[in-house]
């Protein structure tokens, strides 16, 4: 046998070996391969409820994340009244994301309204604004760290009604001796917007003040509504803050509204947190909104040591004060208030640290502090908070005797953005659906404050932080 | 086609249907175990957040963390509380809540089952649905998760049967082709040595390699050979006796005819032979008179030598005297 047909028959031995191999293993590849398609669900289109559930009413709300302010202001607005371009609202809420051109959004819904509207409202947190139809996503980030470079949102809720009665007052606080004195002349500007006296006394008041003067603010609406009416509003959201006025933007004022009506109102001003009472403290020395010394030590020695040392470590890890600031949202101060019927109510403040670097030992807060006033340490979850949020409208109904089933006609809300911002992103998102539930799918309209204002029956109006509200009006109990 | 090649290849693909039966059964059990297992997990998984979903439906507090923990666990696809009228109330994506399950899972939405586990292996999913305790409204849950674990799983059963299936089979081929080639190696031998034996090669012997029954025709073969030897030397030794009578025939015969011829030769210097009485000269069969030296030389093998007998040599002088004597005194002789 030659050399030649000896290599070809082992050539053709091998190949077969190789053949055989590869059948097999092919085989089983096959059949590992019928995977079929990757699964992928895409969202369905939302059915919206019709707006409005009495005749004589008729309530919309629009948003819109549009660059241009003059876009966003027409698409939200023609999303509120529904396409109707010759409807004209009594009254509409405008409330834009820190950032926002406030002056064009006023010109420019004051041009759309055929300036026959009252405009209240002011600037949201960075992050966005939420209405029934969603929530309105601007900044990725909140405080200073918030780019609003290109990234806006802005939200309205437009009321037509001959059952309530609105007036809209403002004040730049440039323009008057103190922020008290603006607020009273704002509220009774006002009263007489809503074409009733002074005597005649709103159901509620609604206030965006910009932050730093808050608690003067509500003193001096107390001055002509007294404590027994409701305050409820929210500091305008930052970092940038503004409120509008008449034809006016204002970086250091407020901007209100009054409701009269006869019809039910409802509503709640809350924390959610849970409240150690073991763990407090004496505020011993404050410098304006900072505290300075609690127990006569360094207010953020006293604070590490309530939350054993984090404060402290964290810093060390990571130099960072925003981690720091979403840990003391979690672990708040609070005042306890106790009513003449012995309630007790618990006023929420957001500390933070006064230097970046954790050097001087400070705490700061947006609420006035007294010396002397006792202070306790609360505790949250961004689950807790959440599910405080979706229950504002019933907590709103219960508060006002009406039936948890029933829906409004309205809903106005004020969520701390500190405590939104707590909240993980794809969760916030969740917010106006759990609220739309509780609220029977009702119209809403709710920015992120920087500090929340509200009633606490038999104390009066206060002025804190981290918390929420919501007021209803409901033609039904 | 040779039988190396015969029992190799036929072995060979007997060997490599048995594998790839086996192999497909212990892969397709592996498999099935592993959707089990993954089902299983899921029941588990869905089960234990839907009691913390029905907790939470009654003190309106939804187990928030734990479902974003859920959404974040490897393999889920999505998670949905939806209300009894279908629409899905909270999601792991806000983007659904509001919407209807009907318009995703018809066919989930109608089962009346308190819970279920559908499968869907062309799309590559699963969903546990499960209605929950919250009194008279039947709020559900669903969680869709990926079967990509039992893909992910089948193709490393299937990577690691095949590669052992490629291993046994190379491994086996080789074994079978040297088994083989060892085996019908004795038989090559045979029939190499058959092939000289056959050219006449009787001294060629197989060498016994083994004691079995090739073995056996070894020895059987050389057996053979040897007594081929035998007969065949004998046959040898005959044929060379018969070449050599053969020869010593033929050298008979050609004596014989030598001598024949010779015979012939002699005979035909008997009997008359008829000559001329005067000048001596000898009538051949032709009819022509030769010289008696010319006739017999040509009718024998004796040979002629010319000389004078006494008398003819006396005869001779004699008259060459004469001759001389007859001659002019000038003339020379």
């Amino acid at each position: 046998m030659t050399a030649k047909l000896i290599f070809k028959r082992k050539t053709i031995f091998f190949i077969a070996i190789l053949i055989t191999a590869l059948a097999a293993g092919f085989s089983l590849f096959l059949f590992s391969q019928a995977s079929g398609e990757k699964f992928k669900l895409t969202p369905q289109i939302r059915m919206e409820d019709a707006i409005g559930t009495k005749p004589g009413v008729k309530v919309g709300t629009g948003w819109s994340i549009k660059e241009k302010p003059e876009e966003a202001v027409k698409e939200a607005i023609e999303m509120a009244m529904e396409g109707k371009k010759d409807k004209i609202p009594d009254f509409a809420i405008i409330f834009a994301s820190s950032g926002s051109d406030m002056k064009t959004i006023l010109s420019q819904a004051n041009k759309l309204f055929k300036n026959k509207t009252k405009i209240y409202g002011g600037t949201s947190d960075s992050r966005g604004v939420m209405t029934n139809k969603g929530f309105a996503k601007a900044t990725e980030k909140g405080y200073e760290y918030a780019t609003t470079e290109g990234k806006r949102s802005l939200a309205i809720m437009t009321v037509t009604s001959k059952y309530i009665t609105f007036g809209v007052g403002s004040a730049d606080f440039s323009d008057y001796p103190s922020a008290r004195e603006a607020s009273k002349t704002a509220v009774l500007n006002a009263i007489k917007s809503a074409g009733k006296s002074k005597n005649e006394l709103p159901k509620a008041v609604l206030i965006t003040p910009t932050l730093g003067t808050e608690e003067e603010v509500v003193e001096g609406i107390e001055m002509v509504v007294g404590k027994k009416t409701l305050i409820l509003g929210g500091t305008a959201g930052g970092p940038s803050h503004a409120v509008f006025g008449e034809n006016k933007v204002y970086t250091k004022g407020v901007s209100l509204a009054v409701i009269y009506t006869n019809l039910h109102i409802g509503w709640t001003y809350e924390g959610g947190f849970n409240v150690k009472e073991a763990v407090s403290g004496i505020v011993t020395k404050v410098e304006g909104q900072a505290i300075v010394e609690i127990n006569n030590k360094p207010a953020l020695n006293v604070y590490n040591e309530w939350l054993g040392g984090e404060i402290d470590r964290l810093f060390k890890k990571y130099k960072r004060t925003d981690l720091i600031r979403d840990l003391l949202i979690l672990h708040p101060i609070y005042r306890k208030l106790t009513s003449p019927d012995g309630k007790t109510y618990f006023l929420f403040s957001h500390p933070w640290p006064k230097d970046d670097n954790l050097i001087e030992r400070s705490v700061m807060t947006s609420t006035k502090i007294k010396v002397g006033e006792k202070i306790y340490l609360g505790q949250g979850t961004w689950e807790i908070l959440i599910n405080r949020i979706g229950s504002l409208p019933i907590n709103a109904k219960l508060k006002g005797k009406i039936r948890p089933d029933t829906k409004p006609i309205l809903g106005i809300g004020y969520i701390c953005g500190g405590v939104m911002g707590i909240i993980p992103e794809a969760e916030r998102l969740k917010l106006p659906f759990l609220i739309n539930y509780t609220n029977n799918d009702a119209p809403f309209i709710a920015p992120f404050t920087w500090g929340e204002q509200g009633n606490f029956p038999g104390i009066g109006n206060k002025h804190g932080n981290l918390l929420t509200s919501f007021i209803i009006i409901s033609d039904k109990r | 086609m040779k039988l190396f090649y015969k029992i190799f290849i036929s072995t060979l693909v007997a060997f490599a249907i048995i594998v790839i039966f086996i192999s497909y059964v212990i892969a397709k059990q592996q498999i099935s175990d592993v959707e089990k297992n993954l089902i299983d997990e899921e029941q588990i998984l869905g089960s234990f957040i839907s009691k913390q979903v029905e907790v939470g439906y009654f003190e309106s507090n939804w187990p928030f963390e734990s479902l974003n923990k859920l959404s974040n666990h490897k393999g889920i696809l999505f998670w949905w509380i939806v209300r009894d009228d279908g629409m899905i109330y909270l999601a792991d994506d806000a983007s659904f809540m509001g919407t209807y399950v009907k318009d995703y899972f018809p066919q989930i939405a109608s089962i009346s089952e308190k819970e279920n586990v559908t499968l869907n292996r062309d799309q590559n999913y699963g969903i546990f649905f499960k209605i929950l305790e919250t009194g008279k409204r039947k709020w559900s849950f669903y969680l869709g998760f990926s079967l990509d674990p039992v893909s992910e799983r089948k193709k490393q059963i299937v990577s690691l049967i095949a590669a052992i299936s490629v291993s046994a089979l190379t491994t086996f081929g080789l074994i079978v082709y040297f088994a083989t080639k060892h085996f019908t190696k004795p038989i090559n031998t045979l029939i190499t040595g058959t092939k000289i034996v056959g050219t006449g090669d009787l001294t060629y012997r197989i060498k016994k390699e083994s004691h079995d029954e090739l073995g056996e025709l070894a020895n059987s073969f050389n057996k053979m050979t040897n007594d081929l030897q035998i007969i065949t030397v004998s046959r040898d030794e005959l044929l060379k006796e018969i070449r050599n009578r053969k020869r010593a025939e033929e050298e008979r015969e050609q004596l014989i005819l030598q001598l024949k011829k010779a015979l012939a030769d002699v005979k035909m210097l008997s009997g008359l032979l008829p000559i001329c009485s005067s000048c001596k000269k000898i009538r051949d069969d032709h009819g022509y008179w030769n010289q008696v030296e010319v006739y017999i030389s040509e009718h024998s093998e004796a040979e002629f030598t010319h000389g004078l007998c006494p008398d003819c040599l006396k005869k001779m002088y004699l008259e060459l005297d004469k001759l001389k004597k007859e001659k002019l005194p000038d003339e020379k002789i």
